[in-house]
């Protein structure tokens, strides 16, 4: 059975990229939020194998969210979304037990590896 | 030439002469330059050698080239001398140079024939050629480093750095006599041979080969993983010794005097000893260094290696595509800690540079639960991780070895090479350290420094200080336009009333107009002038509007506060440029204690703290004396014999500790021993016998001022003059250098227990804290340490005590002075006796008033030094420029306090 | 304010920044040109520009902080298309119509372009920036620069305009940047550019 990934992003365009890599990769992407309320309330309903998260969003930002899904569950595990120039927020993100992270412009091969790193795969 | 020149040759030999003369005008004036240059002990430069040289070469190719072979031959040898000197080979000596001219003159007489005579047949060069010739043949001893003068600096610089460490590093290594331990030696090996590469490129040939004869005994230990015998360790320190002390010649640009073979013949004899083979030079090669294997180098006791299950060392690369590596690391840190207990975690390059494009290579040691299978997948996992070992350390090892040397070679050919620098362990601050994880600290360092001549720096202070007082004369010239604006704002408002004054009248006119009826010319002129006067008004009003003097002088005074806040930045910023830690000299009395006890038969352990605290470097630099000089003395005369240490009931091992902390603006350096304390008494007894002072001065004397005595020129408390301490310094000279810093030296000390040196030393020498007055017609300032409070009395306070003036001070006599009379100007007395205020001042024991007419306020100065006129002025240390212009003179707390007394 | 070399330089470094950005995050070279940096007095361009009939997609974006923008950048509706299609790496002329994807790719861009010249602040010259969320809004060009103008301060009523245009490789996009500092905003420029 294909792992399932729950994708948050504030950009349409974005969520459909990373959406299209994921698919073209045998992941199902269950669904997609663009910020970090939906996110915690999805992550809570449908428990994916995966999450990845955008750090600046609207409303709760991915750091705020990714404090709140590892309360749910402490294995969870989420990858980090965010824009090169974000070192801060970043350095947070994975010091608080985010598993890896991807930079934006995606890159496919950087994409598959680290999802496939966190997912033990 | 006994043959006659025809008509075209004589053209050739014209156009020879005229050229040959100017290049013999060249090698004349050079010949001058090169004479005076040498009597000044300092060199030519490589561009005047090089056209001195140039000179002889174009005469001896046009000389040749129409067959002037007298002239051809002189200019060869001249040529080949001056070869020989630009190349450093020989040096230019004042001998030379005399035969340099004997030449040159020669080639005069040579001209002259030709020019007279179409002939030199006359002439005879022999004795000129004869005396180059025997300078040529003259065993010149080879110069050492003289040949690369422009390298010489940054040569010395270098190799004192290595030789510092290598010294502490054998500190280390007598001091754990016995055991081996394969870094330390690695390392002594690596900075001897780094000793030696420096050495090579400035051609010193005797450090070379001492460096080389001590390289070899250090790898022959290297590769037997034999501990350093005590004999050796004696002989490697007389030898670096002798690279020191050849390396100070060069830094006086003297030649190196110094007889190397005694120890040459020594260190091969004894290299011949353990290996039974020659000393030979081309048997041995420098290896790549193994940097990394200090990457997973830690110190582990029995007990933290029992308490996990796997202690394992990973040795991994982050590609170098990996973006932003910082947080790749950190992604691998949290990956490992999430599996144990991450003992070590180092990387180099280290720190990484946000723009840093190349690989990070990686070493950590990691206590686990888990296996070294489930590592290996947690570190395959990651992105851009590549491992390039992964061991486990055995829980009988005390030391987690480095990976496999193979692998270590394949890594080092990628790492880009590094110098590393061998910081100093904590051990001997805490003795217990080996119970405790202890990182060594020795993992490359990559150093991304730039020198810069301290006189540059020295320069942009000072340009950066007038900045800031260019800053607050603009602030000033600001303020006068108070005045405008003020008187602006005034027309403004008067010309409201006067728009409001004519518009009554037009309306009153207007009403009249309505009720006189018969509307003559003479009314309606008026009403147009009216009209006329309204719309001037109007106008003068948008002028005034437009010219908003206030609003502008208000965005003037904006951009003067950021320029106020960039000029300080630029202040502060080229300050740290200039601080640099304390550690280069504290470290250096790891060995300075160590020859110094040995010599004494004592037992001392130096306990250094704050060696990271950072100071000017020109105080840094003149501590060194004063700091060898009390260390001395707190060996000498401080710590106790053993014998008398145990009867004293105190361990047999003194104690010195040397420590620096941040007070303030101020640096405390503090040097401590725990031996038996200053007598006071005994110290009065001294000054007496000495005739320093009177009974009943000493008398008189506090208990502090008694321990001061030592401070009085020509007292050694030393009841015989040893080797060490008895050197006809004194402490005066210490306590004048630590002054001409503007630190203070403090004395503290119990009898038994030992006794405490504090010297308090401003941060910096370029600005200093004071407080600006005015007397009479001056402006004087007051560094603010020396100032304790501020007071008013009025004149019927004032009570004369043996003719000068004293005033009561909370129940204690405090003396008066006129800073006039100190300094020697004439100011208007004042005899008013209107309330005046009182600035008491202290050197950290006396309290001395002085009378000023006014506070100004406190400021932040930049000093600039006085000239030599003024430097015989007594109470004053410099002066400042202020924001209006006004110059202060810089009073000297210190030396008013002692003219008063 | 005068626009004086310095300042032409600040802008130019924004922009390559802004540059560099677009081409990694499109992943076809892509090149922003300055055409132009100077001062306009907003009637008079306003003026000018709301009898353009041209219909776009444009994103704004309030850069905050030490150092404060209006930024503006829009491309003509139909070929916000395209750019969608380089983001999404599909093949050019998949997307044909304006939908939330297309509104989303030029707000990215937005997004992208505006983190580059803030990174010139930051990393260049130590400032603190922040970035608001891109609003986008698709109309026509007159409306959008109305909608852009009317956010700013009613006080200012001259504007630094740095206008650019945008070269994509193989591609024929019209993009327009525009960059308006705040009337605070151009002394911290002028700072720094006398700092240069």
């Amino acid at each position: 059975m294909s792992k399932k990934v729950l994708l948050v992003d504030d950009a349409p365009i974005l969520r459909l990229l990373l959406k299209d890599i994921l698919e073209k990769n045998g992941y199902e992407v269950v669904a997609e939020c663009s910020n970090g309320n939906e996110a915690v309330a999805k992550f809570k309903e449908l428990r994916p194998d995966l999450v990845t998260l955008d750090i600046i969003m609207p409303e709760k930002t991915g750091l705020e969210a990714l404090g709140e899904i590892l309360k749910i569950d402490p294995n969870a595990r989420i990858i980090m979304v965010t824009a090169i120039e974000d070192r801060e927020s970043l350095m947070k993100a994975l010091r608080s037990g985010a598993n890896d992270y991807i930079l934006k412009p995606f890159e496919e091969g950087r994409v598959i590896s680290a999802v496939k790193g966190t997912l033990d795969e | 030439m006994s043959h006659a020149f025809g008509e075209e040759h004589q053209e050739y030999i014209r156009d020879f002469l005229i050229e040959g003369k100017e290049h013999l005008d060249v090698l004349n004036q050079k010949l001058l330059e090169a004479e005076s240059v040498i009597k000044n002990e300092s060199h030519m430069s490589e561009d005047d050698l090089n056209a001195m040289f140039r000179a002889a070469h174009t005469i001896k190719g046009s000389a040749s080239f129409i067959g002037l072979t007298k002239i051809e031959h002189l200019a060869h040898e001249m040529e080949a001398i001056l070869q020989l000197v630009r190349q450093g080979k020989i040096e230019l000596t004042l001998e030379i140079i005399d035969v340099l001219f004997f030449a040159f003159d020669t080639f005069g007489l040579l001209f002259q024939a030709l020019e007279e005579s179409n002939n030199d047949d006359e002439c005879d060069i022999e004795e000129s050629v004869q005396k180059i010739k025997s300078i040529l043949s003259n065993d010149v001893p080879p110069k050492e480093a003289s040949s690369s003068g422009k390298y010489l600096e940054e040569y010395l610089v270098e190799s004192n750095q290595y030789i510092a460490d290598f010294n502490e590093l054998l500190v280390a290594v007598e001091k754990k006599h016995g055991e081996y331990n394969a870094d330390q030696v690695n390392e002594l090996f690596r900075l001897m041979h780094n000793i030696k590469g420096s050495a090579w490129v400035v051609k010193a040939e005797k450090i070379t080969g001492l460096a080389h004869a001590m390289e070899n005994i250090l790898s022959t230990f290297r590769d037997k993983h034999q501990p350093l015998q005590p004999e050796i360790i004696t002989l490697l320190f007389d030898g670096i010794d002798m690279i020191a002390s050849i390396n100070k010649s060069f830094s006086e640009h003297a030649e190196s005097t110094a007889d190397i073979s005694g120890i040459l013949d020594s260190l091969n004899e004894y290299y011949e000893k353990i290996t039974g083979k020659q000393n030979d030079s081309k048997k041995v090669k420098a290896k790549p260094k193994n940097e990394f294997g200090s990457l997973v180098e830690v110190t582990l006791s029995d007990n933290e290696l029992e308490q996990y299950k796997n202690v394992l060392q990973a040795v991994f690369t982050v590609d170098k595509t990996v973006m932003l590596k910082n947080i790749h690391l950190i992604l691998v840190e949290e990956h490992l800690r999430k599996k144990g207990d991450l003992i070590s975690f180092k990387h180099s390059p280290d720190p990484i540079e946000d723009k840093f494009d190349g690989e990070v290579t990686v070493g950590a040691v990691l206590g686990t639960d888990h296996e070294k299978a489930d590592i290996k997948k947690t570190l395959n996992s990651i992105d851009g991780i590549k491992i390039v070992s992964l061991e486990p350390v055995s829980a009988t090892d005390k030391k987690v070895e480095k990976p496999k040397p193979v692998l270590v070679e394949e890594v080092t050919k990628k790492t880009p090479e590094q110098k590393s620098k061998v910081k100093p362990k904590n051990s001997i601050t805490e003795p217990d350290a080996s119970k405790n994880v202890q990182a060594v600290k020795n993992a490359p360092i990559e150093l991304s420094t730039i020198r810069i001549d301290s006189h540059k720096l020295d320069n942009l202070m000072n340009l950066s200080g007038e900045l800031v007082i260019v800053r607050a004369q603009l602030a000033r010239l600001i303020h006068m336009f108070d005045g405008d604006i003020a008187l602006f704002r005034q027309i403004a408002s008067e010309f409201e009333i006067t728009k409001s004054e004519a518009k009554t009248v037009q309306n009153e006119f207007k009403e009249l107009n309505v009720r006189t009826t018969d509307e003559t010319d003479k009314v309606r002129k008026v009403w147009s002038h009216l009209e006329k006067l309204t719309e001037g008004l109007g106008k003068l009003e948008a002028h005034i509007a437009k010219n908003d003097v206030a609003n502008k002088v208000h965005l003037l005074d904006d951009s003067i506060d950021s320029l106020g806040k960039i000029a300080s930045s630029i202040q502060s910023g080229i300050m740290q440029t200039r601080m640099i830690p304390v550690e280069g000299v504290f470290t250096r009395f790891k060995r300075i204690v160590r020859d110094i006890s040995k010599d004494l038969g004592k037992e001392v352990n130096l306990v250094i703290e704050g060696e990271d605290t950072e100071l000017d470097k020109k105080i840094v630099d003149s501590l060194g004396d004063p700091l060898t000089h009390m260390i001395r003395n707190a060996i000498d005369h401080g710590v106790e014999s053993p014998q008398a240490r145990a009867e004293a009931g105190k361990p047999e091992t003194g104690t010195v500790l040397l420590r620096a902390s941040h007070k303030g603006n101020n640096i405390c350096i503090e040097i401590g021993d725990d031996g038996k304390g200053l007598d006071p008494e005994k110290l009065a007894e001294v000054a007496v016998k000495k005739g320093l002072l009177t009974e009943e001065q000493t008398d008189a004397l506090s208990e502090k001022e008694k321990l001061n005595l030592i401070f009085l020129p020509g007292f050694s408390s030393a009841q015989t003059v040893t080797g060490i301490s008895g050197r006809g310094v004194g402490m005066d000279v210490v306590k004048n250098m630590i002054t001409s810093v503007n630190g203070v030296v403090d004395i503290n000390s119990t009898i038994g227990k030992g006794t405490v040196f504090t010297l308090k030393i401003p941060l910096t020498l370029a600005i200093i804290q004071v407080l600006l007055v005015s007397i009479g017609e001056e402006i004087y300032a007051v560094p603010l340490e020396a100032v304790l409070e501020i007071i008013k009395i009025s004149d019927t306070d004032i009570y004369a005590v043996d003719g000068n003036p004293t005033i009561k001070l909370r129940n204690q006599v405090l003396g008066l002075v006129n800073i006039e009379n100190v300094i020697n100007i004439k100011g208007k007395n004042d005899n008013s006796t209107k309330a005046k205020k009182v600035v008491v001042l202290t050197d950290g024991e006396t309290q001395l008033g002085i009378t000023v007419d006014s506070l100004i306020g406190e400021e932040e100065i930049v000093i600039k030094p006085l000239t030599e006129h003024f430097s015989r002025v007594k109470g004053i240390t410099g002066a400042s420029i202020l924001g209006d212009g006004q110059v202060a003179l810089i009073l000297d707390p210190i030396s008013i306090i002692k003219e008063s007394k | 304010m005068a626009i004086n070399k310095a300042l032409k330089f600040v802008a130019q470094l924004s922009i390559d920044k802004a540059s560099q950005a677009l081409s990694r995050f499109i992943r076809v070279g892509a090149k922003i040109e300055m055409d132009d940096i100077y001062m306009a007095d907003i009637s008079e361009i306003t003026g000018k520009l709301s009898a353009e009939s041209d219909e776009v997609v444009g994103a704004f974006i309030d850069l905050g902080g030490d150092v404060k923008f209006k930024f503006l950048f829009f491309v003509n509706a139909q070929d916000s298309c395209l750019l969608a299609d380089l983001i999404l790496r599909r093949p050019v002329g998949t997307t044909t119509t304006y939908d939330q994807y297309t509104s989303s790719a030029v707000q990215e861009i937005a997004n992208i372009l505006s983190c580059g010249i803030a990174s010139v602040f930051t990393s260049d010259f130590q400032l603190g920036i922040t970035i608001s969320p891109p609003t986008v809004i698709h109309d026509f060009v007159g409306t959008v620069f109305l909608e852009y103008f009317m956010s700013i301060a009613v006080e200012q009523n001259e504007v630094m305009m740095i206008e650019t245009t945008f070269k994509i490789v193989q591609q024929n996009i019209n993009c327009h940047m525009f960059i308006i500092p705040d009337s605070k905003t151009e002394k911290v420029l002028s700072y720094i550019s006398n700092t240069l």
